[in-house]
């Protein structure tokens, strides 16, 4: 799977995050986060596992989390792969 | 009993817009027309905050006083955020009034520029981005940056390129990305690197949104004759102080003397009140004359639109006389910029 078209999925409300995902060559994943010091490391994993388990292949991801559980990061990564691949 | 909000909503109509200019001019703000999408929130019929987007600049973002703290901004930069991603937006700006930035920067903007009068932040790792992606043009020394639209690149260019180069150890041409401009990035890129190949010691590379953009000079956006912003100014001055400066070594900003068009002699003189602050020095190049004329874009382009290509030949270098015959003459596309 790859990203083939820019889009995003999730709100900037407390608790939620926005993921932004477009093409790109190979495959980058820029995270902040609210909580960037306390979880970052978590965020990322939690991505890394749903990307992998989608079979992304390349493309941008950018997520902006405000303080968002883990499986409201897997939805949110997942809708926006999903909108956005193929 | 309250009364359900809204979600964010586009206004369209008249009444709405008009509803819009009332709430944002309640908050000592401007009604700026030239936006992509404005949108609201109602409560019972009554717009009770509202936001637009202008390109990759989030503004009038306006909350009702009984309403704030109640999330409200956050929707409507959330929605206006995600059709600006649809629209193609990557990463988006915010410029607001000191009081309001830790809200913004609750959102996950992060602030640029910090000046007195108002804050500039972004969303997103942009800066970040645009700054490594230069890691490799950057170089030990005392060095100097010219920004330029090269629209087309011109004499004139060429002489403040070469005169910076003559006093610096590295002179970096910045080309802003966006603007009203003729050319598209590209081709004003390679046109500048094509007109100062024969200088060793000059970098030439895009500047990004982040020098003349139209997050730092909305201005530049503006139709001719209406005045910039002091402050936009400055803080375009100050984001290139405190970040693209100090990361190229830069101790020297270099331009030419605007004897004619206000907007740029202001933006001169906001260099010159601001960059003493980040320790740069601003040096004023004379600007070249073909006989008793000053060379100038809008020169340039006046000649093209009348398919004067005698004027033009005397205003631009080989390089790009060579690129500019390859576009038909009298095309449709210069006749526009006249």
């Amino acid at each position: 799977m790859r990203i083939h078209r820019k889009t995003q999925a999730g709100t900037m409300q407390s608790s939620d995050l926005i993921v932004f995902v477009e093409p790109a060559d190979t495959l980058e994943i820029d995270i902040e986060s609210t909580v960037q010091q306390q979880f970052g490391h978590l965020i990322r994993e939690r991505v890394d596992l749903v990307l992998g388990r989608l079979g992304l292949e390349s493309g941008r991801i950018m997520v902006s989390d405000r303080g968002a559980l883990d499986y409201a990061i897997e939805a949110r990564v997942e809708t926006a792969v999903r909108r956005g691949g193929a | 009993m309250s009364h359900p909000l809204s979600p964010p909503l586009p206004l369209i109509s008249r009444a709405d817009r008009d509803a819009a200019r009332r709430l944002v001019e309640s908050c000592d703000l401007r009604f700026l027309e030239n936006f992509d999408d404005l949108m609201g929130i109602f409560e019972d019929g009554r717009l009770v905050g509202c936001g637009a987007r202008a390109g990759r600049v989030l503004e009038m973002l306006v909350v009702s006083p009984e309403h704030r703290g109640g999330g409200l901004v956050g929707e409507i930069v959330g929605e206006l955020m995600r059709r600006g991603c649809e629209a193609g937006c990557t990463g988006f700006f915010i410029f607001t009034r000191p009081c309001t930035a830790p809200t913004f920067a609750r959102l996950g903007f992060k602030p640029l520029v910090e000046h007195e009068k108002a804050v500039l932040l972004e969303h997103g790792n942009g800066l970040l981005g645009y700054l490594r992606g230069r890691a490799a043009l950057a170089r030990s020394g005392s060095n100097g940056a010219v920004v330029i639209n090269a629209d087309p690149f011109s004499l004139g260019h060429q002489y403040l390129v070469e005169c910076a180069a003559a006093r610096t150890d590295t002179v970096y041409v910045l080309v802003p990305n966006e603007g009203r401009f003729v050319l598209p990035l590209a081709d004003r890129l390679e046109l500048a690197r094509r007109g100062t190949a024969h200088i060793p010691n000059a970098v030439v590379t895009d500047a990004g949104p982040y020098v003349l953009g139209p997050a730092t000079f909305p201005a530049y956006f503006l139709k001719p004759g209406d005045q910039p912003d002091q402050v936009a100014l400055e803080i375009d001055a100050d984001l290139f102080g405190r970040h693209i400066a100090p990361f190229l070594n830069i101790t020297t900003r270099i331009v030419g003397t605007e004897p004619l068009d206000p907007a740029t002699r202001s933006y001169n003189q906001a260099l010159f009140r601001r960059l003493s602050k980040w320790g740069l020095r601003l040096v004023e190049i004379e600007r070249k004359k073909i006989g008793d004329r000053w060379i100038n874009t809008a020169h340039v382009h006046n000649a093209l639109a009348r398919s004067d290509w005698r004027e033009v030949e005397a205003f631009v270098p080989p390089s790009t006389l060579a690129f500019l015959n390859t576009l038909k003459p009298g095309s449709a596309q210069w006749r526009a910029a006249a």
